[in-house]
């Protein structure tokens, strides 16, 4: 069980409708959550040193694309850098896997916000035992 | 070289009929001049010959009674005598001028020969008078008498002469007139032949012309009605769709036998007619000029939707001016291309599955989402929070459902009817068809649309919604395929009006048309595009369906790329052409 001072996310999606939701319900669910409706804005965020344990970022941002957020993202210092990186993606003939984005999840739109938030939270507790 | 030689002909033939018409006026002048000219010369003459015999003869009838009255006195001198003397010596010296100066005395040939002879005894007679005057109370002796007698006597001898010679010349102008009496004059009656000869042959000739040309008109009349039996039997035996008809009245006058077999077998008053012409007579473009296209679908009482395209003539039939329809009955080719069209459409609607995909997954995870924070909420019995959920959950649905309709909308069957439709929605909402494509390639959409929202083209909405789309991801493409080479991804989509017509560009700036390729671009089969890409017809369609709202659309290569401009007539404008044209 991760203490709920650890449980942090940087949530990132242009649809701003999708990232209250996702933000209340992994709120509510225990994570402490910063939205942002912008790559740039969670560019800023992070090199300002937010250090979220986790980054949850849609694939495609209005501004910029979401594999290059989590590329910058996986170029901080490792004492801001996020542990966890989840990648949504509602393209359903994209051929990008987690490995080829760097991500730790990858999931398709609509995603099962029950299942998303507990694999999260078990892979996060895994990388905070490592 | 057969109309210079009729040209020749005819003014030969104009300047023959016009010498003859001379040539016979003049003679009949000539013959009636010389007639009445040689009559009159032939009554002077005779009338003058005798004429001057009588005056030979007074002449020698004064000299006669002078001589009688000089004997008488010289036998008994007397003043009496002597008056009746000197009287008659008056008279003849009167007399004997008049033989020569009068116009009678002249014509005698021989009289100038005796003219001398005159004058002396004129002279004899003067001396005598003036020895009278000198003494005139003195009676002249005999002997004086006696001797004027001898010396007058001799002239008896010359007017005896002359008489003679009157006579005679009077003798042959008889024997002369009478033989003229008995034949007529050989030059007057030559120029009559003459006259009459050209008159006749004058006739001669313009009867013969005449029958030339009633000749040649009886043969082009029978040639033209060969030649209208024929252009009938053509006409009828023609696979394409002929109809005259009288456009004051919209009255059918002919129609072959295709005609009557595609459109209606009833009487050309019946109201399947006019309702026919009244369609082809909407559909009319182009102008008398250039020639009038027509182009239009007429559905038949039976339901079946035929396609017609052709054009209309102005001919003379029937002796009036009436319209006439020449119509390819282009039924199948419209139902192919319509295929082909709806295939296009299919196939960028597959091209698209994975932007829609991602479109309609965007409000679905909303939903999702929405639904799970709204199960939490009920479960803590925070129910006053879920109205806003099911809110949201609400309008998430209602986009996808617009986004599904959109689809539905795109993907419908296809159809040439055309309609006003507002250019700039429809512009708008082929933009947000590919938006998503675009996005997720990352080319930036620059929009320029200085259009009234209210402005309207004719035409099928979603047809022209295609062709906008064709061009944006034909951009796209070429974007995608010149990205190593350095291409900007950027396209631009502008509008604007020009008048009555509105432009509509689409410009990216991927390297451009390869140069080669540019001329026959719309050309079917003709693509840039690897197999497995392009099909070759996109752009050959996007031109039917373009030229079919009445405009054009024209590509070039311009800042860095490639530059595809859409004419259309603004639907008010397209109205009044087609009004002009009827």
């Amino acid at each position: 069980m991760i203490s709920a001072a650890r449980k942090t996310l940087l949530l990132c999606d242009d649809e701003k409708d999708l990232a209250e939701e996702l933000g209340e319900y992994f709120s509510e669910t225990g994570w402490r959550v910063n939205i942002c409706n912008s790559g740039r804005e969670a560019e800023r965020l992070l090199f300002e040193g937010l250090a979220p344990e986790c980054l949850l970022t849609d694939l495609r941002l209005g501004d910029m694309d979401g594999s290059r957020l989590v590329a910058m993202a996986h170029a901080l210092p490792a004492l801001i850098r996020p542990r966890l990186m989840v990648v949504m993606t509602g393209n359903i003939l994209g051929s990008a896997t987690k490995h080829t984005l760097g991500v730790d999840i990858l999931r398709l739109k609509p995603v099962e916000p029950v299942m998303l938030a507990q694999e999260m939270e078990d892979m996060l507790l895994s990388r905070m035992t490592d | 070289m057969t109309l210079k030689l009729d040209s020749i002909r005819r003014r030969w033939a104009l300047f023959v009929t016009v010498a003859l018409v001379a040539t016979t006026a003049c003679l009949y002048a000539a013959t009636t001049f010389l007639y009445l000219d040689h009559a009159r010369q032939r009554e002077m003459l005779a009338v003058g010959i005798r004429t001057s015999g009588w005056v030979a003869y007074q002449a020698q009838i004064e000299l006669i009674k002078t001589l009688a009255a000089l004997r008488i006195d010289a036998v008994d001198p007397s003043t009496v005598g002597q008056e009746d003397v000197l009287l008659r010596i008056e008279i003849l010296r009167s007399r004997l001028p008049i033989l020569y100066e009068s116009e009678e005395g002249k014509l005698l040939n021989e009289l100038p020969a005796h003219v001398p002879t005159i004058k002396g005894y004129e002279a004899i007679i003067d001396v005598f008078l003036a020895e009278v005057e000198a003494q005139p109370e003195a009676i002249i002796p005999a002997s004086r008498l006696n001797k004027l007698h001898d010396e007058l006597q001799p002239l008896t001898r010359t007017l005896q002469k002359i008489l003679q010679t009157s006579v005679a010349y009077n003798e042959s102008i008889y024997k002369r007139e009478q033989e003229l009496a008995k034949s007529p004059a050989f030059v007057p009656l030559a120029l009559m032949f003459f006259s009459v000869t050209s008159l006749v042959v004058f006739v001669l000739l313009q009867a013969m012309r005449d029958r030339h040309r009633l000749i040649a008109v009886e043969r082009a009349q029978a040639e033209a009605a060969h030649m209208q039996e024929n252009l009938r039997a053509l006409i009828r035996a023609m696979p394409a769709v002929v109809i005259v008809f009288d456009s004051l009245n919209n009255v059918v006058s002919f129609a072959n036998p295709l005609a009557q077999t595609l459109i209606d077998t009833a009487p050309p008053t019946s109201k399947e007619w006019r309702r026919f012409l009244k369609a082809a007579q909407d559909s009319l473009t182009g102008d008398e000029a250039g020639g009038v296209v027509v182009s239009f679908s007429f559905q038949r009482s039976n339901g079946k939707i035929l396609a017609l395209r052709g054009r209309r003539q102005r001919v003379m039939w029937e002796g009036r001016q009436q319209s006439m329809l020449a119509l390819a009955d282009t039924t199948q080719v419209r139902d192919a291309e319509l295929q082909i069209m709806q295939a296009a459409k299919l196939a960028t609607l597959g091209e698209m599955a994975s932007a829609i995909a991602h479109e309609i997954n965007q409000p679905l995870t909303v939903i999702r989402m929405a639904a799970a924070n709204a199960q939490r909420l009920l479960a803590n019995g925070d129910t006053a929070s879920l109205e806003a959920k099911l809110d949201r959950i609400n309008s998430q649905i209602e986009r996808a459902r617009r986004i599904t309709d959109q689809v539905r909308r795109y993907g419908r069957s296809t159809t040439l009817h055309a309609e006003p439709f507002f250019l700039r929605r429809a512009i708008d909402l082929a933009i947000s068809f590919v938006a998503e494509q675009y996005s997720m390639s990352g080319i930036r959409l620059l929009i320029e649309l200085d259009l009234p929202v209210e402005l309207q083209v004719s035409g099928e909405q979603t047809l022209f919604e295609q062709v906008i789309v064709n061009l944006l991801i034909n951009a796209r493409d070429a974007f995608e395929e010149n990205r190593a080479k350095g291409a900007h991804p950027v396209v631009q989509v502008r509008a604007r009006v020009e008048g009555e017509q509105v432009a509509v560009s689409v410009q990216d700036q991927a390297g451009g048309i390869c140069h080669d390729v540019l001329g026959t671009l719309f050309e079917p089969f003709t693509t840039t595009k690897s197999e497995s890409q392009g099909t070759g017809l996109g752009l050959s369609l996007s031109r039917k369906i373009i030229r079919g709202m009445k405009g054009e659309i024209v590509a070039s290569n311009a800042g860095g790329g490639a530059l595809f401009l859409i004419s259309l007539p603004t639907h008010r404008r397209e109205a009044e052409l087609r009004e002009a044209a009827q």
